[in-house]
C-alpha cells in the first residue's frame, strides 16, 4: 500500500505492547505494534471499545507502563519516564478539570508546576483562554460552565505548557451532537494554529474521517490499518476495516487471474468482476463494494429489487442478483425505480470492488 | 376573592406545621427546656444539700475566676478553673490530632479498596459502637493496667522491666479519647475521599505534578471539608469527655467533664456546675461559628 511516510517523526512506537496481569490471568490489551506519527500531524486512533486505543494512549501519556517496546518522542525514549516528566499533555474524556480552581487557575496549573515566571504564566494563560474564546470566563469555576466551555478549558489547560504532543481521549463524547460537530472544526483549527501533533482517540468513524490527517484502526488489541482517511475508506485492508468504516457489501469470491489494474475475481454466482488489489490466482477472497459506488443502468447484472428506504437526500436500495446474496445500493433520491419485486440491472463501475485480505 | 386565595394555602401550611410538630415538640422538650434550665440554674444561689435556691446570683461565674480571701473576703484571681478549661481543650486538641493522623490514612485506605471490601471495613469500624462506651472504656482500663495483659506481655517479652504504669496517666486518657472517637474522624473523611474523582489525580500527574504536589493541590482541597468535619466531631465530644478522664485518668487529672460531674455529685454546687456547662457550650459554639465563617469565606473566594 502506498503510504505517505512522514518527513520527520514526532512519535515513534517500536514494538510497543501491553499485557495486564501475569501468568494464567494475563490479558493482552495491546499486541506489539510499531507506528510513526509525524510532526504536526492530526493522528487518530480509531476502533470499537475494548480495541486497545485507550490503552495505547495511556502508554504514550505515561499513566500505564508499556510491557515492551520503545516510545520515542522526537528521538528520545520516554518509555521509562513517569507521566509528570513527559512533555505530553492529555485532554480527558470527562475533562477532569480541578473543581476547586477557577478556569484561570486550571489553565495556569501546569505552568506553575514547571516554575515559569509569574508574568509569563499570566501572559500564556491569557493567550490560551483567548485561543479557546473564554477570556471572559477566567474567574469562573468549572461547575459554572457549560459542557462545551469545560471542554475548551480542558483544551486550553493541556495546551498551555506547549506540549510536544497533545493526546485527546474521546474528548467529544461527553458533548451533545450539535456541539460535537462545531467542536470538530474548532479542534482541527486549533491543531493548525498551534502546530502541535495531536493524537486523537475515538470510536466515531465520522469524527476520524473528518478531522484526521491519518488514522490507525485497531481491533481486539491489534493494529489493523494505518492510512489517510480516503485510503482507508477506498482501500480497506481487511474485512474488519471495510465493515467498520462506512457501509459496505462484503461478498465471497475466487481470485481468477491478475490484471493490469488488480485482480479478476469470480463471485459465487459466477459473475466476473475486475477488482482493485492483489490476490494470487485460485485463492478465496472477500470483495468489498461500497453501496454509493454501485449504480443501476442498462447492461449490468440482472437483479430483483427487494427493498427501498427513503433517507431524504438518498435512497437505500436492496437488490438481489440472480443466484447471489443481497447487495445494498445508495442512490440519489428522485430516481425512477420499478416497484419492489421488479427487475433492475446493477452496474459495478471500475474501481468499485476491492479485494480484502483473508 | 382574597379570602379564597388564603383558603387554598392555609390547609397546606397547617398540614406542614402538623408534620413538623412532633420534631418541634421533641426539640423543645429535650433540648430547649433542659438548656434553659442549665442557663437559669447557673444564675441562681446554691442550696445547702444540692439543688438551687431561687435567688438570682452571679456567684457561680465569679467562682470560675476568683476565690475569696479567707481573712479579708476580697476576691483574688484564681487560675485553677481556667487551667481545667485549657487542659481540657489541650487534651481534646491532641486527641483530635492523633485521630487525624491515624484516621485520615485509614479513610484513604478504605476509600480506595474495591466496593465490597469498603463495606466490610466500614462495618468493622462501626462495630465497637454496638457496645456501650462505659463498658469499652473499662475494658481498655483492664487491658492497660499494670496487672493487665498488655503490661504482662511486654514484661514477658522483656520489652519493659517493671509494670507498664500506663493506667491513670495523661497517655491513658489520650488512648481512651482516640479509641472512643476515632470513627468520627474516619467516617466523614472516608465520605469525602470516596466522592473524590481519582481521574483528577491522573490529570494533575499529566500536568507535571509529582505525587506529593498532587496530594497537596488536588486531593487535600477536595477532602478538606471532610477533615474539618471529622476534627469537629472528635474535638467537641473530647473537650467535654467524662468517662475516659474519670476511668482511665483515675479522676486525678481534672477536665471540664469531671469537674462538672463533681459539682452535681460531691460538691453539691449545682449553679457552679451549670455555669461550667454554659462555659463549655459557649466555647464549642464559638469554635463552630469560627469554622463556619472560615468555610464560607474560602468557598466565597473560590466563587469570586
Amino acid at each position: 500500500m502506498a503510504e505517505l511516510e512522514p518527513i520527520s517523526s514526532a512519535l515513534s512506537l517500536r514494538d510497543v505492547g501491553k499485557v495486564f496481569g501475569a501468568g494464567t490471568s494475563a490479558f493482552t490489551a495491546l499486541q506489539t505494534l510499531s507506528l510513526d506519527i509525524g510532526a504536526n500531524e492530526f493522528f487518530t486512533l480509531l476502533g470499537p471499545s475494548g480495541c486497545g486505543k485507550t490503552t495505547l494512549l495511556r502508554l504514550i501519556a505515561g499513566f500505564d507502563w508499556a510491557s515492551s517496546g520503545q516510545i520515542m518522542l522526537f528521538g528520545q525514549d520516554i518509555a521509562g519516564l513517569p507521566a509528570n516528566r513527559r512533555p505530553v499533555n492529555t485532554v480527558f474524556q470527562h475533562f477532569a478539570l480541578f473543581p476547586h480552581m477557577t478556569v484561570t487557575e486550571n489553565v495556569a496549573f501546569a505552568l506553575r508546576r514547571l516554575r515559569k515566571p509569574e508574568d509569563e504564566i499570566r501572559r500564556r494563560t491569557g493567550q490560551m483562554l483567548e485561543l479557546v474564546h473564554l477570556s471572559a470566563f477566567g474567574g469562573r469555576l468549572p461547575s459554572q460552565l457549560s459542557g462545551g466551555q469545560q471542554q475548551r478549558v480542558a483544551l486550553a489547560r493541556a495546551l498551555a505548557p506547549a506540549p510536544k504532543l497533545l493526546l485527546l481521549d474521546e474528548p467529544l463524547s461527553a458533548l451533545d451532537l450539535k456541539l460535537r460537530q462545531s467542536m470538530r472544526r474548532e479542534l482541527k483549527q486549533l491543531q493548525l494554529e498551534t502546530g502541535i501533533t495531536f493524537i486523537f482517540v475515538t470510536h466515531d468513524q465520522g469524527e476520524a474521517l473528518a478531522m484526521s490527517d491519518r488514522i490507525a484502526i485497531l481491533s481486539a488489541g491489534r493494529l489493523q490499518q494505518v492510512g489517510r482517511p480516503a485510503d482507508i475508506y477506498e482501500r480497506p485492508a481487511n474485512r474488519f476495516v471495510a465493515d467498520f468504516i462506512g457501509d459496505t457489501n462484503l461478498i465471497a469470491a475466487m481470485a481468477v487471474q491478475p490484471t493490469s489494474t488488480g485482480t479478476l475475481c469470480r463471485t459465487v454466482s459466477g459473475v466476473e468482476i475486475d477488482c482493485v488489489g492483489a490476490a494470487s490466482a485460485g485463492t478465496e477472497v472477500t470483495l468489498s463494494l461500497r453501496p454509493e459506488r454501485l449504480r443501476l443502468g442498462p447492461g449490468g447484472l440482472p437483479a430483483t429489487l427487494r427493498d427501498i428506504t427513503y433517507l431524504g437526500e438518498a435512497l437505500d436500495v436492496v437488490v438481489q442478483p440472480q443466484g447471489g446474496p443481497n447487495l445494498r445500493l445508495r442512490l440519489p433520491s428522485g430516481q425512477d425505480l420499478p416497484t419492489v419485486g421488479g427487475m433492475v440491472s446493477v452496474l459495478v463501475p471500475p474501481g468499485t470492488a476491492v479485494v480484502l485480505e483473508g | 376573592m382574597a379570602g379564597s386565595h388564603t383558603s387554598v394555602t392555609e390547609p397546606g401550611r397547617l398540614g406542614a406545621f402538623g408534620l413538623l410538630a412532633p420534631a418541634m415538640l421533641s426539640i423543645v422538650v429535650f433540648l430547649v427546656l433542659p438548656l434553659s434550665l442549665i442557663v437559669a440554674y447557673s444564675f441562681l444561689t446554691k442550696g445547702q444539700y444540692g439543688g438551687v435556691i431561687w435567688t438570682p446570683s452571679s456567684a457561680a461565674y465569679e467562682q470560675l475566676l476568683f476565690e475569696r480571701d479567707i481573712f479579708t473576703d476580697a476576691p483574688v484571681f484564681n487560675w485553677s478553673y481556667v487551667e481545667i478549661v485549657l487542659r481540657s481543650a489541650g487534651h481534646a486538641a491532641f486527641a483530635t490530632l492523633l485521630s487525624a493522623l491515624i484516621g485520615i490514612p485509614m479513610a484513604y485506605h478504605i476509600a480506595t479498596r474495591p466496593p465490597r471490601m469498603r463495606t466490610i471495613l466500614l462495618f468493622l469500624i462501626t462495630m465497637p459502637y454496638w457496645v456501650n462506651l462505659l463498658v469499652r472504656t473499662v475494658s481498655m482500663l483492664f487491658i492497660i493496667r499494670n496487672e493487665g495483659p498488655l503490661s504482662l506481655t511486654l514484661q514477658g517479652l522483656g520489652v519493659i522491666s517493671g509494670p507498664l504504669g500506663l493506667a491513670y496517666t495523661n497517655a491513658a486518657i489520650q488512648i481512651g479519647l482516640v479509641y472512643s472517637y476515632l470513627p468520627f474522624m474516619v467516617l466523614p473523611v472516608y465520605a469525602a475521599i470516596e466522592r473524590f474523582d481519582f481521574r483528577l489525580l491522573e490529570a494533575a500527574n499529566d500536568l507535571y505534578s509529582d505525587r506529593w504536589t498532587a496530594l497537596r493541590l488536588v486531593i487535600l482541597p477536595s477532602v478538606a471539608p471532610g477533615i474539618v468535619a471529622g476534627c469537629l466531631l472528635v474535638f467537641i465530644p473530647c473537650i467535654g469527655a467524662y468517662i475516659a478522664p474519670d476511668l482511665l485518668g483515675g479522676g486525678k487529672v481534672l477536665m471540664i467533664g469531671n469537674t462538672i460531674a463533681m459539682q452535681f455529685q460531691g460538691s453539691r454546687n449545682w449553679p457552679f456546675g451549670a455555669a461550667l456547662s454554659v462555659v463549655l457550650m459557649v466555647l464549642v459554639m464559638i469554635l463552630l461559628l469560627v469554622m463556619a465563617r472560615t468555610a464560607r469565606r474560602s468557598s466565597g473566594r473560590a466563587a469570586a
